[in-house]
């Protein structure tokens, strides 16, 4: 699971759409090289919820990233910024953890880099 | 008696492999039995590894990309409902594009690893409602998959279940989004239950039926949108737009004013306006 995903997961059980970001407990990590595209990270970053990325990237590890993300972004200015970013959002793999509702506290677990955000019978 | 003894040792050993929560009854489709019981392991290597399946799979992923109307630029973010074993996702990588992909079976999602594709995969359940937060999404698709929503036994379960799921739909997609699904429905009633789900959850659009007049060849694809033309055109084409109706309201209201009197002839006469299609350069050309 990339932070990419992360960023966009939210409970689906009803009454707690607002539950966001999940925490995010990894237990085993990988990265995976992804070929660089700042058109897609451009298009991307008025998306992202950027301080759950930095939540997301601090427990995985990636500390470089900054506080605050600038107004205006270009590719040629930002250019070490957009790559920052590409890495922590596209190339690090959440192999296996979980993720917890902040709210209700129920875990999705993340096997072999996939989430699983099945609802029980009785959730539903 | 060599051969019958051979062709009963062949049906014994193929009833014992396979699988009891598999067996199709006779001419009955897939979503006759419900998803989950459907496709496990064996079901989900079979689908992803016939030839006939990946190219049917994967014109109708190219049919659906086609009629979402939309630029699918490397810049976009599409989610794929019902994802699979990625056949459909394997055609938005191939043309760069980043996409999530939710999917319900894990044996098909373990078969979409196997295959190494390059979204970014989920399990879930759509009828719960898709677990993303609002306006992340630029587009989505969903090919073969929202006639499992649908169970004819069962139709208000099914028509509530169907509205929950576009309504989760519409709030992940930007306001400009558009999503585009192929399907099979069971009946025309079953199409029209999905359109109207579709639209009380605040869409707006229709169904586009390929090769309508064989009913086995037939694709449908339920088309939405969330506002009208002028939703899609880029910010700059939609001020441009805004000031070519304002000046064509002020002409016609400036019409308005001089009706009665007579209309200036100048295109005619100035010969840089006169069009090849003029009354006068017409004339001649008849005669």
């Amino acid at each position: 699971m990339r932070l990419l995903t992360h960023n966009m997961l939210c409970n689906p059980m009803k009454g707690f759409e607002n539950a966001f970001p999940l925490k995010l407990i990894p237990t085993k990590i990988t990265k995976e090289e992804v070929k660089y595209n700042p058109a897609f990270i451009v298009n991307m970053i008025p998306k992202l919820d950027y301080k759950a990325l930095t939540y997301a990237a601090s427990t995985v590890g990636v500390k470089d990233l900054p506080s605050e993300l600038p107004l205006q972004i270009s590719a040629e200015q930002h250019d070490v910024l957009l790559r920052s970013l590409h890495h922590t959002l596209l190339e690090i793999h959440v192999e296996e953890g979980k993720l917890v509702c902040p709210k209700s506290n129920r875990e999705f677990p993340i096997k072999q880099g996939i989430p699983n955000m099945r609802l029980n019978e009785d959730e539903v | 008696a060599l051969a019958a003894v051979l062709a009963a040792v062949t049906m014994c050993v193929c009833l014992a492999n396979w699988p009891a929560a598999t067996v199709v009854g006779k001419g009955r489709r897939p979503e006759q039995q419900g998803v989950r019981i459907f496709y496990d392991e064996f079901q989900a290597k079979k689908y992803a590894t016939s030839s006939r399946m990946i190219k049917v799979q994967t014109d109708m992923t190219k049919r659906a990309m086609e009629l979402l109307e939309i630029p699918l630029g490397t810049e976009t973010m599409i989610l794929d409902v019902g994802s699979g074993s990625g056949l459909s996702g394997e055609v938005l990588s191939e043309k760069g594009i980043q996409w999530v992909g939710i999917d319900i079976s894990e044996s098909m999602l373990d078969q979409a690893q196997k295959r190494g594709v390059k979204g970014n995969l989920v399990i879930g359940d759509i009828a719960d409602g898709l677990p993303f937060r609002g306006r992340v999404f630029d587009a989505a698709i969903g090919i073969s998959c929202l006639q499992w929503l649908a169970d004819e036994d069962n139709r208000d379960h099914s028509f509530k279940t169907l509205i929950h799921f576009f309504k989760s739909l519409r709030s992940c997609l930007t306001e400009t989004g558009r999503a585009v699904f192929q399907y099979y429905p069971k009946s025309p009633n079953e199409s029209k239950m999905v359109e109207d789900a579709a639209k009380k959850a605040g869409f707006k659009g229709g169904t586009m039926v390929d090769d309508g007049e064989v009913k086995k060849l037939s694709k449908h694809y339920l088309c939405l949108s969330l506002g009208t033309k002028q939703s899609f055109m880029r910010e700059s084409d939609a001020q441009q737009w805004k000031e070519k109706r304002a000046a064509k309201k002020e002409r016609k209201m400036n019409a308005q004013k001089d009706r009665g009197k007579k209309r200036p002839r100048g295109h005619a006469l100035d010969p840089e306006k006169r069009s090849k299609y003029s009354r006068r350069s017409r004339r001649r050309f008849l005669t």
